[in-house]
């Protein structure tokens, strides 16, 4: 029979075999460096020399009251996350609902929606700048609206939009597929019932699909803004912030901060302010989409 | 009533369809003008190439140097795999199978962090991982993309083994079959779709990655697919031509990999729905 001792130390060596590696992997590459960032944050270090201060909060009073870059970028950044959280999931939506009624090719159409999804990086702007620069102008040609013949990536609103319209297109066929999953997952119980006591498809939408649907909403709203609010390859790669650095999103000021001109203290409260922007714009969405959740 | 309601059928089907057109149509217009020479390309936009040529592919193969960029692409995703499959994916039986304060801790940590955006440890990361020699080595990288998803796998992993009935492993681990073993041979090839659905969505991270991956690799003969991407674009000697066929072969081995693994794509794309 083994003794005590020997099974205690059996057991320690099976969680250290099981959940050392991956752990101690996250915390050295994951956990250390985030808690880096919150510790750089309050100190001048310029990412070159071994020493540096303590500064307190002088890195957030900086960004607060002198950075006025900053804020356009941030402003920037949040106007583009609520027009692509509004479009994205306006379209997705729309395509989830047809899509689930009995459609020819259903699966090829749902696949087909969300192909633009698997382009990420920086090879999803490069992709639209032509498609914007070259076939927009034409459209405007020939439709005679003058929108699409504006000077693209020339003017601030242009590349506002350029950012909005692929990062839709981007997002649209993921909110698609979690808006499937949502619908597939009503009974169609509720829908059959409701349809024999004589309530019309737009009934059954407005009073038991989209109430049962809140999960998915949440779900969807909440990854469609942090998705947006956290975009920088789309950034460098769609507009690289032209005209004149004003179609800068938070993180490209960050990484030119931290990076280029190699201020990483005041670079890590840039970007621990961003981080705070998502918490609470994630924290306030999750908390009022999930009050209207029903409890079957 | 009847004819109203064919009417809207068809009226969905019609609307489905060609915003499917429209959704694809960019594809369509980077391929088929990719295989034009210059001149013809800003001229006839929506036309299948009149004169066909390959002469943008040999160029843009040769300018990216698309076969070191795709093998190193892939070197990082088979490589990067490994710790998700094997480290995070035993880390999330153990938490399951063993509830206790430790466990729960751990697992509370790494569902927390799932929410921090990379840019929240962006800075010192790349300090860290120069430190650590990490960079400039493409199992240097792989071995951020480990820790980076050590959470969303745990995560996973820890789900699927919830509905594997406890009794088989007790037997197995009354015969005197150790833990290690019991997972491998009993357990793993029991939730071996949930593993290949965050494998998939790992993948594309890892392929698609760019912010990351230009932090620790520097080296000209290291370059991925989006870091080659970034540098033909940003020469001096653009063309749109060029830059087209480079497009194309850049989407392609995506393609593929979507048309083999959709169905993991899109069961990750729902089911894993908490990375973003």
């Amino acid at each position: 029979m083994p003794s005590k001792t020997q099974k205690k130390l059996k057991n320690i060596s099976n969680y250290l075999l099981f959940m050392g590696p991956a752990v101690l992997l996250f915390v050295v590459i994951g956990l250390i460096p985030f808690f880096y960032e919150i510790w750089f944050s309050f100190t001048n270090w310029d990412g070159i020399h071994g020493d540096y201060n303590f500064v307190g909060l002088k890195n957030y009073l900086d960004v607060i009251r002198n950075d006025s870059k900053y804020w356009t970028s941030m402003w920037f950044t949040v106007k583009f996350s609520v027009c692509v959280v509004v479009l994205s999931n306006f379209i997705g939506f729309w395509w989830a609902y047809g899509l689930s009624k009995s459609i020819p090719f259903r699966n090829v159409m749902r696949a087909g929606f969300y192909l633009p999804r698997i382009v990420g990086g920086v090879i999803l702007g490069f992709l639209w700048r032509f498609i914007i620069t070259e076939l927009f102008p034409l459209i405007g040609k020939v439709t005679g609206i003058g929108w699409f013949s504006q000077a693209w990536f020339q003017t601030e609103s242009s590349s506002f939009w350029a950012m909005v319209i692929v990062m839709t297109w981007s997002m649209a066929g993921y909110m698609m597929i979690i808006y499937v999953a949502g619908l597939t997952s009503i009974s169609s119980d509720y829908i059959e019932a409701a349809t024999i006591d004589g309530a019309r498809s737009g009934h059954v939408l407005r009073y038991i699909i989209l109430p049962l649907l809140m999960p998915a909403f949440t779900q969807c709203l909440f990854l469609s803004m942090v998705n947006s609010l956290k975009v920088y390859d789309l950034n460098i790669s769609l507009t690289n912030g032209n005209p004149f650095r004003l179609s800068e999103a938070v993180t490209m000021n960050v990484y030119q901060t931290a990076f280029s001109s190699n201020k990483m203290g005041y670079g890590s409260a840039k970007a621990l302010i961003l981080v705070l922007v998502i918490a609470a714009v994630s924290l306030i969405q999750v908390a009022v989409t999930t009050r209207k959740e029903v409890e079957l | 009533m009847r004819a109203k309601k064919n009417l809207i059928h068809w009226a969905v089907v019609i609307a489905l369809t060609l915003s499917l057109i429209m959704v694809l149509v960019p594809f369509y217009i980077v391929v088929s003008n990719s295989f034009k020479p210059y001149s013809e390309i800003a001229k006839y936009i929506f036309a299948l190439p009149k004169e066909f040529t390959l002469r943008n592919y040999s160029e843009a193969w040769r300018r990216l140097n698309f076969a070191n960029s795709l093998k190193n692409t892939a070197v990082i995703a088979v490589l990067s795999n490994f710790g998700g499959v094997v480290f995070a994916s035993m880390c999330g039986y153990w938490i399951t199978r063993h509830p206790n304060r430790l466990t729960r801790l751990v697992y509370f940590v790494l569902i927390a962090f799932m929410s921090i955006p990379f840019q929240a440890l962006m800075i010192p990361f790349a300090k860290i991982t120069s430190n650590l020699k990490l960079t400039n080595s493409l199992w240097g990288l792989s071995v951020c993309f480990w820790a980076l998803t050590v959470p969303i796998s745990t995560f996973i992993t820890a789900g699927a083994v919830k509905s594997v009935p406890v009794e088989i492993e007790e037997s197995a681990l009354i015969d005197g079959c150790s833990h290690f073993k019991t997972y491998w041979i009993i357990v793993f090839p029991l939730i071996k779709a949930s593993i290949f659905t965050f494998a998939t969505i790992n993948t594309l991270w890892f392929w698609n990655d760019y912010l990351m991956t230009q932090l620790m690799l520097s080296k000209k003969s290291l370059r991925t697919i989006q870091i080659s991407m970034q540098a033909l674009f940003n020469e001096a000697f653009f063309a749109w031509d060029v830059a087209l066929a480079a497009l194309t072969l850049a989407i392609l081995p995506l393609f593929v990999f979507f048309v083999i693994a959709q169905k993991q794509v899109l069961a990750g794309a729902s089911a894993g729905a908490v990375k973003g």
